[in-house]
């Protein structure tokens, strides 16, 4: 298969680059606020917010301009999900693991 | 001499040019999630690592997610032109990314600059020279935090390579099928940035 | 993009920057069975010192201790990286993917060569790694930090104005990473052709459950391979920087954690031995299916075995670090998700002695090394299950016990399921027969030697000996033990003498002519029988379309014991 022939077998349908951009600018702003206004939101709702943000705005990268979305090979989405799925596994697993709390040498 | 595949239409079907960007894309979040996934259990546990997050320059990074946010923007757009055959703007939507990746970068370099006028590099300060307790535990942070953005800085002129080949064949007609290519390791890049902002500028 | 090339290829493009998979399959084998020889030659020298410390090693010389470091660690690092993963990975991947799904070469014909030429120069940088002063790694295959972060003692050296000594980048420690990283990249680069080929070029008519196993297997094992290697990469560029840079990432007295790198290297180090296994299993599977004239047994149930071990196999990894200083509890849990992968490998099995029952089995070569495998590696896999309960780990952890199981799975996995499929699919390849009298001694001598070698060592391990001692006379508690190691440095030097009757098979095999029995000499099913042998350039003409799956053998009604693929009726 020619991969010129590509373009001609391109995504059914596009989502509106603009309209996704502004989203993720939204996103951007509403992180940069939560962490300037971390005083009166808090630590904990302030690190919420960025980080779902982050998420959000990881989401619409991967499924609008990587067109996961409408890629037809719905499998690949598997592969990003069991990413996540190991390195939450990872982290939940890890402070658990190595009880060693070094903060002075004590080699 | 048959053709060359007998496929059969399917929907396993993908141009591999773009599966196999997938695999690489995937292989690449393995490498960064390590990092990212070791920088965020020391971060929790290593209670002196707090303090030093101060010193990270918010708006300097808060600039290049812009930046990035941006020339993502503008590559899937090149995308969209390349599809349409409107070489014209494909080759201007590229261009653009490419200056967004200079100002990245010039950012970036600026940032770093900074960073060692005041003494804070990947190896300092070393164990014995430094007289200030939480400087040299809080030395790990730096090494963790050049480490990152200097591999993420690494892969930013990589992709600006591949978008700058694959642009003097484009902007001739050839091979637009690869400005898609280009564009998702672009993407990938833009979404290490997303997580390295918060990480390293924000939490703090 | 026509494949068909007009006329004699030159010399150089025809043999040593092919772009024909078949060609890249031959360099990756010729390669792997180099670097075991190397490996097992290394095996022969610290053995020998086992037995007998202190005396001068026949072929080699006097043996220190800090040389036994680095034959052990580059023994180890050899036979994984360097013959494991070429020898059943990437040859029997870039051979047999074209091949059976009935196409003319892999997707990304060039990308296939640079993988080639990438793992070649990782090749020559961990030889020439003997060769700087300082000489080859010592730090175990394993690498860990604070000794392989750059010195032989605890923490990290420091120079007179206390400022961490920092290593070349051509020491043998960071020509090792180097060397392993670019082997890394090579394995990366061949798993996406094989994906890429796998999902977009099966030929007319193939459809995922008419696949043979071993495309199924070899998948599988790329894709886990890529997926689990990112957090070593990332572990390994810190180690590097700590070696070249003095940066502290592993130094406790920095706030670094060497257990940090433990986790890094053992997340991808477990799933790395299944990625080895997998393409054996695949060609056993096909070899037993073939030699018993009956479908392989349980088709899906071997693929979701597959597919489930691969996905427990990313949270079994601590076991390796029982005893390293985890938490007791995490302890447990590894124990039950190790335990608990011996299930789906078990069904495979369990699978594949069902394959053999009530078969019209037919005892030749590749079949006695699938047998072979099958009976070893059983061994191997249930000493593996004892290891995982971490109480018992306590005591038999860094033993020669651990050894013994290892190389009860490792060797079968590699050896046995190696020349099982190197038997099988030499006719193939070469268009020319093998000795079947000289394969049989080969694989007796085989068969004998590898279990008097590593049998003992199970005893040893029970009865106290450590791994990675130099000299156990200093430990006068393990004379009893002694036995045991010279009966396995008898083994060893067997083992390796009988690898002479291959080669002998081999140079006779090369020199006799090509015959026309070399098609189809087992009567198998699957696509690659159908090609010529050896394939041309192009494999097919004209390209096959497949009506049925691969282990049609023996059904009734037929006249005849077999029912290729791509026969209409």
């Amino acid at each position: 298969m020619e991969n010129k022939d590509i373009l001609e077998n391109d995504y059914h349908g596009h989502p509106n680059y603009k309209a996704v951009f502004g989203s993720l600018v939204a996103l951007f702003a509403i992180s940069v606020v939560a962490d300037l206004m971390k005083g009166t939101l808090g630590n904990g709702l302030a690190l919420t917010i960025i980080f779902a943000t982050a998420f959000i705005k990881f989401f619409l990268v991967v499924a609008n301009f990587m067109h996961l979305k409408f890629e037809p090979v719905k499998f690949l989405w598997l592969p990003i999900f069991t990413m996540f799925a190991v390195f939450v596994f990872l982290i939940l697993v890890y402070p658990d693991v190595s009880i060693i709390e070094l903060k002075v040498s004590k080699w | 001499m048959a053709t060359m595949t007998h496929t059969q239409p399917s929907i396993e079907q993908m141009p591999k040019g773009r599966l196999a960007l997938w695999i690489l894309i995937a292989g690449e979040v393995a490498i960064f999630g390590g990092f990212i996934m070791s920088y965020i259990l020391y971060r929790l546990r290593l209670s002196d690592w707090g303090p030093q997050t101060v010193h990270t320059v918010v708006w300097a990074g808060a600039l290049n997610t812009m930046v990035l946010l941006t020339s993502s923007f503008t590559i899937v757009e090149a995308h969209a032109a390349a599809i349409k055959k409107d070489l014209k703007n494909v080759a201007k939507y590229m261009n653009i990314t490419l200056i967004l990746g200079v100002v990245f970068l010039i950012v970036k370099g600026y940032e770093y600059n900074m960073k060692f006028s005041h003494h804070l590099s990947l190896t300092s300060p070393s164990l014995l020279t430094g007289t200030d307790m939480a400087a040299h535990i809080g030395s790990l942070y730096w090494s963790y935090y050049f480490i990152m953005t200097g591999l993420h800085a690494t892969h930013v002129i990589i992709g600006m390579i591949a978008i700058f080949m694959v642009k003097l064949q484009a902007q001739k007609g050839h091979a637009l099928h690869r400005v898609e290519l280009a564009g998702l390791y672009w993407h990938m890049v833009d979404l290490i940035w997303i997580f390295l902002f918060p990480l390293l500028y924000l939490a703090k | 993009m026509s494949a068909s090339h007009h006329g004699e290829q030159s010399f150089i493009k025809k043999y040593i920057f092919s772009t024909d998979h078949k060609m890249i399959g031959t360099q990756y084998l010729t390669t792997g069975v180099i670097m075991a020889f190397i490996g097992g030659f290394l095996a022969y020298v610290f053995r020998y010192n086992l037995a007998h410390p202190g005396a001068k090693i026949p072929l080699y010389g006097m043996l220190d201790s800090m040389h036994y470091n680095s034959l052990v660690t580059m023994h180890g690092t050899i036979m994984i990286f360097w013959v494991a993963m070429p020898v059943l990975l990437s040859a029997v991947g870039n051979y047999l993917i074209p091949l059976m799904i009935g196409t003319e070469d892999m997707a990304f014909p060039k990308l296939n060569m640079l993988s080639y030429w990438v793992f070649f120069v990782s090749t020559v940088i961990l030889m020439g790694s003997f060769l700087v002063p300082g000489g080859a790694f010592g730090g175990g295959w394993t690498a860990y930090p604070p000794l392989s972060a750059g010195d032989g003692s605890m923490g990290y050296m420091k120079d007179a104005a206390g400022l961490p000594v920092v290593m070349s980048i051509f020491s043998g420690g960071s020509m090792w990473i180097l060397a392993v990283a670019l082997e890394f990249i090579s394995m990366l680069i061949g798993g996406i052709n094989f994906f890429a080929t796998t999902l977009n070029m099966r030929t007319k008519g193939l459809k995922f459950s008419q696949l043979p196993v071993t495309i199924w297997y070899v998948n599988l094992a790329s894709l886990i391979f890529t997926f689990s290697v990112g957090p070593l990469v990332a572990g390994a560029i810190m180690l590097l920087f700590d070696r070249t840079f003095g940066t502290g990432f592993y130094d406790p007295a920095r706030g670094g954690d060497p257990i940090l790198f433990q986790h890094f290297f053992w997340f991808f180090g477990h799933p790395e031995v299944y990625v080895i296994l997998w393409p054996s299993l695949g060609v056993v599977s096909e070899v037993l299916s073939t030699f018993s004239r009956k479908p392989l047994f349980g088709y899906k149930v071997i693929i979701w075995s597959a597919v489930i071990s691969a996905l427990l196999s990313v949270i079994v990894w601590a076991h390796h670090q029982f005893i390293a200083g985890i938490n007791p509890k995490m302890a447990a849990f590894f124990s039950i998700t190790t335990i608990i992968i011996s299930i789906p490998f078990a069904a495979i099995i369990f699978a594949m002695i069902a394959t053999l029952y009530k078969g019209s089995i037919s005892f030749k070569v590749p079949m006695l090394w699938a047998l072979g495998f099958l009976a070893e590696f059983l061994i191997g896999g249930v000493t593996g299950i004892y290891l995982g309960s971490s109480a018992f780990d306590i005591y038999a952890h860094d033993t020669y016990f651990v050894i013994a199981h290892f190389h009860y799975t490792l060797f079968p996995t590699v050896v046995f399921g190696g020349m099982a499929g190197i038997s099988y699919w030499w006719p193939k390849f070469t268009g020319k027969m093998m000795s079947e009298a000289l394969g049989k001694l080969h694989f007796l001598g085989t068969f004998i030697f590898f279990n008097m070698t590593f049998f003992p060592l199970f005893f040893a391990g029970m009865m106290g000996d450590h791994r990675r001692i130099f000299n156990y006379q200093f430990f006068q508690s393990l004379k009893v033990n002694e036995g045991y190691r010279e009966i396995a440095t008898i083994g060893t030097i067997g083992l390796l003498l009988s690898q002479v009757f291959f080669i002998i098979n081999v140079i006779m095999s090369l020199m006799s002519k090509k015959t026309a029995e070399a098609k189809n000499p087992w009567k198998a099913n699957s696509l690659e029988w159908q090609a010529d042998s050896p394939p041309p350039h192009g494999n097919f003409s004209p390209y096959p379309e497949v009506f049925r799956g691969p282990y049609e053998y023996s059904v009734p009604g037929r006249s005849s014991d077999y029912w290729p693929q791509n026969e209409r009726n």
